[in-house]
């Protein structure tokens, strides 16, 4: 890549280094010969699509996986991270998306945990001195937090800044990672977020910021990386800072398939009026054709979601008004909703949509016996013929319809999710990340399955954790931002690039 | 093929075990060979055995319900008074009825307001002995004789009393339920999942509380039969009871975390428990041991259970 600006002398107090890391999960390599470094009281950000290895990386460095290979240097001394106590020892501390203070304490407990200051006797805690000292940090820190408030009752954002003030006073941490720190914070919160890191720049601790928003990014960062598919493609110093030019990097130079045919968009099949979701969405309206593939995309907070949750009955709104085939329908519960030919696909496959202990066959059948065929006998016959039809017809990988499908790889059962909602002849499918955790031939498999449906008519609501899939798949995509929309992009408009640019700007 | 016969095997451990016990004890005991000990197994073990097959469908649904003991007191005692002060339909009926909305309430509300079904059938444990007691003023029953009401327990076919015959019956037609239906489906998705069979749009408040309702139902079935051979009946003859058939299912190998079992394998653990209680009794062991025996039972079985469960996490 000719961005790449690696190498600059100006920079040479390195206080992490890491050298050609390699990490291979199984069927995937996560980093491939990775490079990335971080000087003293430096904001250093990592951006990159999902699946990119930024989480991968950060994971290693904070104990959670381990390296096949490569290096770890810290104040130029190589150094071994096999668990999260040696990194935590080594000064790295890592703020997660979900929080882990502990809840049921107090913010100056917490902030002093494992070093909570004793009196002279017999080791009591002295909690004057707890709380004074508690009161020193945060004022430095310029936070109106009061040091004896349980956890559990301060904001998501409160609870963030304790983290990472926890992080420095109790683990004396040198090292910061950020995991989208501003993904549920209001733009208030958001700044106040900022000026604890530019406190923490001025106390020498480093940060890595790893966010999807580059107005963000551009504005907290002293350096950029890009990572793509497991390896760093190139830094960026803030003189040269261009959001053009990281999504670029980020996508690389895939083709894009500009020639998308335009669809008719003739029969109006569902609609939503005036959708409402206490702190989430925000008067939303959407309509979809019969045949038509729209996209939802948005980052984590967007409200995405929670969106297709509550269109399906699995998240409360405090208001919504949805019309199918024009006529006026009430989805209380997913079981409305199926009994209507609307069916969903949940994104977490374990938990959420397989019955792990029980076989292809139980997997396949249960929609259809619940809803097309409900006779309280179950005709064992038609069952199996069902069961062995969709094996067959998405070329499910099994060894029978019997075999458990715990034992099937992730591939296969997402195959036998999409057999269990292709078998009713739903009108209308919401999917929620549809091939995640899936080989890349079943991918395949499953988007020609989804456009051949959308020919044959059926219409397709599809969230995703890779916006390169949507703009890949979908006939028309809507992009959310803080539960409202903030772009539509309709058939040959639809580009990766295009959705990233409105997506990532906050 | 062998591997087959051999995953055949293995799912027979119970069945392996008792005809090993049998055989043992068959050898030792001389008083346990006598074909009338054999019925007397039987006669004990169907009581339990039908409160353990509409029991064992709760526990397939991911539930568990602890109020048959105190559901059973009250049915056996409704009956002998029903039967005192009117006739023997409603002695048969009303048991019936009561046990039925025990069932419904039990079900909804634990499906409804989504709880622990164990903390809910706890409570109504409670209530309904409460209840009981209530409803006799704590005295046991006693029935005036009654030739239809007592031909339940008396009238034998074969030598085997009427109410042996009622619980196959049971066991049978509950078992095609389970394999054949599509309640029995609804059951076995619950319990495996409870959060996909809800996204899938199975009514589940509606298949949890027909499973409490069978359950309930099984128990008065039963507390009715014994009311009948016994012709008394006390507000605390059910005390216990549940204990007892918890250790019948879980002997039997169904997981109490649900989705997995069947009625054949709770009625293998109903007559492996029946057999070791008769032999200890034959052997003069004291109730004390008895109880202490059980309580190791059911702790083995569990631990069976769980390190079984475990392993497949693993795979």
């Amino acid at each position: 890549m000719e961005e790449k600006e690696l190498n600059n002398n100006q920079y040479d107090n390195k206080l992490l280094k890491v050298e050609k890391i390699v990490k291979i999960f199984p069927g995937t390599v996560a980093l491939d010969e990775i490079d990335f470094d971080l000087n003293k009281g430096e904001v250093h950000a990592i951006v990159g699509e999902n699946g990119a290895g930024k989480s991968t990386l950060m994971k290693i460095l904070s104990g959670a996986y381990t390296k096949n290979s490569g290096s770890i240097y810290i104040d130029g001394i190589e150094v071994e991270i096999n668990n999260v106590l040696n990194s935590s020892n080594l000064g790295i501390s890592m703020i997660y998306q979900e929080l882990e203070n502990i809840p049921k304490i107090t913010v100056s407990e917490n902030i002093f945990v494992g070093k909570l200051p004793g009196t002279r006797f017999m080791g009591f805690v002295n909690f004057r001195k707890l709380y004074s000292e508690t009161k020193k940090l945060l004022d430095e820190f310029d936070l109106n937090i009061e040091p004896n408030m349980k956890v559990n009752r301060l904001t998501i954002a409160q609870q963030q800044f304790v983290e990472i003030i926890k992080a420095i006073n109790a683990r004396n941490s040198k090292i910061i990672i950020m995991d989208e720190p501003t993904s549920s914070l209001t733009k208030d919160e958001t700044e106040k977020l900022f000026s604890i890191i530019r406190g923490l720049k001025t106390k020498g601790i480093s940060v890595i910021y790893i966010s999807h928003r580059l107005d963000e990014v551009t504005g907290i960062s002293d350096r950029i990386s890009v990572f793509r598919d497991g390896k760093n493609v190139g830094t960026l110093y803030k003189e040269n800072f261009d959001a053009q030019k990281i999504i670029s990097l980020m996508i690389g130079h895939t083709l894009e398939e500009t020639n998308k045919a335009k669809i008719l968009r003739k029969k109006l099949v569902f609609e939503v009026k005036n959708l409402n979701i206490k702190n989430r969405i925000e008067n939303f309206n959407i309509k979809l054709y019969e045949g038509e593939i729209l996209g939802i995309a948005g980052l984590m907070g967007s409200g995405k979601d929670e969106l297709v949750k509550s269109l399906f009955g699995l998240w409360p709104a405090a208001s919504k008004e949805l019309f199918f085939n024009e006529r006026k329908i009430t989805v209380r519960t997913p079981r409305d909703a199926v009994n209507l030919g609307i069916v969903y696909l949940p994104e977490e496959r374990k938990i959420q949509s397989l019955f792990l202990t029980l076989s292809v066959k139980y997997n396949i059948s249960p929609i259809w016996l619940f809803n097309i065929c409900r006779k309280f006998f179950i005709n064992d016959l038609k069952e199996n013929e069902l069961s062995k039809q969709f094996i067959k017809k998405l070329s499910v990988k099994t060894p029978s319809i019997y075999q458990q499908i715990v034992s099937l790889s992730g591939g296969n059962q997402q195959k036998v999710i999409f057999s269990r909602l292709i078998a009713v002849n739903p009108k209308l499918m919401i999917l929620n990340d549809p091939t995640r955790g899936v080989d890349v031939g079943s991918k395949e498999e499953i988007h020609n399955l989804i456009r051949k449906m959308a020919l044959e008519g059926t219409s397709f609501i599809i969230l995703s954790s890779e916006i390169p899939e949507i703009s890949k798949i979908a006939d028309r995509v809507i992009v959310l931002s803080k539960g409202e929309i903030c772009g539509e992009f309709i058939d040959e408009k639809v580009t990766t690039k295009d959705i990233l640019i409105c997506a990532t700007r906050v | 093929m062998k591997n087959k016969s051999i995953s055949f095997l293995k799912n027979q451990t119970n069945l392996i075990i008792l005809i090993f016990l049998v055989i043992i004890l068959t050898l030792a005991i001389p008083s346990f060979r006598q074909v009338s000990n054999f019925l007397n197994i039987l006669k004990a073990i169907s009581v339990i055995s039908i409160v353990s097959c509409g029991m064992t469908l709760v526990v397939i649904g991911g539930g568990l319900d602890l109020s048959v003991g105190s559901t059973f007191s009250l049915a056996a005692v409704m009956s002998i008074v029903m039967l005192n002060r009117h006739n023997v339909v409603l002695a048969i009926i009303v048991p019936i009825i009561a046990a039925i909305i025990i069932g419904i309430l039990n079900g909804i509300i634990t499906s409804y307001f989504n709880l622990s079904s164990i903390i809910v059938t706890l409570g109504m444990l409670s209530v309904v002995s409460g209840f009981a007691l209530f409803y006799v003023n704590g005295g046991t029953q006693v029935g005036n004789p009654n030739k239809i009401f007592e031909a339940i327990a008396k009238i034998n076919l074969f030598k085997i009393p009427l109410y042996c015959y009622i619980f196959i019956i049971i066991a049978i037609v509950y078992e095609v339920l389970l394999k054949k239906t599509s309640f029995g489906r609804g059951l076995v998705l619950i319990g495996t999942n409870p959060e996909a069979a809800k996204i899938i749009g199975i009514n589940i408040t509606l298949i949890r509380t027909l499973s409490f309702v069978i359950c309930s139902f099984s128990v008065s079935i039963a507390a009715v039969m014994l009311s009948s051979r016994l012709m008394t009946a006390a507000p605390t003859a059910g005390v216990g009871y549940e204990f007892d058939v918890i250790t019948a299912i879980v002997i039997g190998g169904i997981s109490l975390g649900g989705g997995k079992g069947n009625i054949y394998n709770t009625v293998i653990g109903a007559i492996l428990l029946g057999v070791i209680i008769n032999a200890l009794t034959l052997t003069n062991v004291p109730f004390a041991f008895q109880a202490i025996t059980k309580g190791l039972l059911i702790i083995l079985a569990i631990t069976l259970d769980v390190r079984a469960r475990s392993s497949f996490e693993k795979q």
